[in-house]
């Protein structure tokens, strides 16, 4: 369930939430609802940077789904 | 232990409300009245301050700092402080004595009560959503402990309204 570390933060959608498709060992997919709000750095030109680390990342991913205890 | 751990967590979120340090000056002061949010989260029930993401009338990451004490809080930014009283918050708690699993819902609302630097001269007020995670420590006998840390907490406080800056 790993969110966008500093360096996938140029991939991360602008939207403030998400949903992510997230492929499991068992090759199940659950779809696992992903809420990000964060402020990106700027460049020396002013621009917000996409390749700088995020001044600031909230990341809730909230995943559910059937599993079974041997 | 339900008790003292909604104690925990009430007073963090307080913190979380209230506090913020300045990691970056607001972007943007297009407009002087407008909707303002801010995002707080923490992972810990015990530390008195978290991370605080404005944004609308202005947007800037900062850190909060909750005064448990007196409901109020301060955000801190790197330009500037933005304080607030806020009211207890109300709704629903759940706690699991067999799983030591907690769930707080609970709202409430909010009044601006001055700024510094960058956000001098603000006002405003609104409402806010608390939503704790957590799941609570045993104690030597297997039971959920009422005096320990949670020994997982997840946070997150949603506050929106409007504001004015000068």
């Amino acid at each position: 369930m790993g969110g966008p570390s500093a360096g996938s933060w140029a991939g991360v959608p602008r939207a403030a939430a998400q949903d992510r498709v997230v492929n499991f060992r068992s090759f199940e997919y659950v779809r696992l609802p992903m809420y990000i709000l964060g402020i990106a750095a700027r460049n020396s030109a002013g621009k917000c940077s996409q390749s700088k680390p995020p001044l600031a990342l909230h990341l809730v991913i909230n995943g559910s789904g059937p599993v079974t205890m041997p | 232990m339900r008790k003292i751990i909604t104690s925990a967590a009430i007073a963090a979120a307080a913190v979380a409300l209230l506090g913020g340090t300045g990691i970056a000056a607001a972007s943007s002061h297009s407009a002087t009245t407008g909707t303002e949010n801010f995002q707080m989260m923490t992972t810990s029930a015990t530390a008195s301050t978290d991370s605080v993401i404005a944004s609308g009338v202005f947007t800037a990451p900062g850190v909060d700092h909750e005064n448990n004490n007196a409901n109020t809080a301060k955000f801190v930014f790197s330009n500037g402080t933005v304080s607030l009283k806020h009211s207890n918050g109300t709704g629903k708690q759940s706690f699991n004595p067999k799983t030591c699993l907690l769930t707080i819902n609970e709202h409430g609302t909010y009044t601006l009560t001055g700024g510094t630097g960058s956000y001098a001269g603000i006002t405003g007020n609104g409402k806010y959503q608390l939503n704790i995670l957590a799941i609570g420590a045993r104690n030597s006998a297997g039971k959920c402990s009422q005096t320990k840390a949670p020994v997982a907490f997840h946070q997150v406080i949603n506050a929106s309204g409007p504001v004015t800056l000068p």
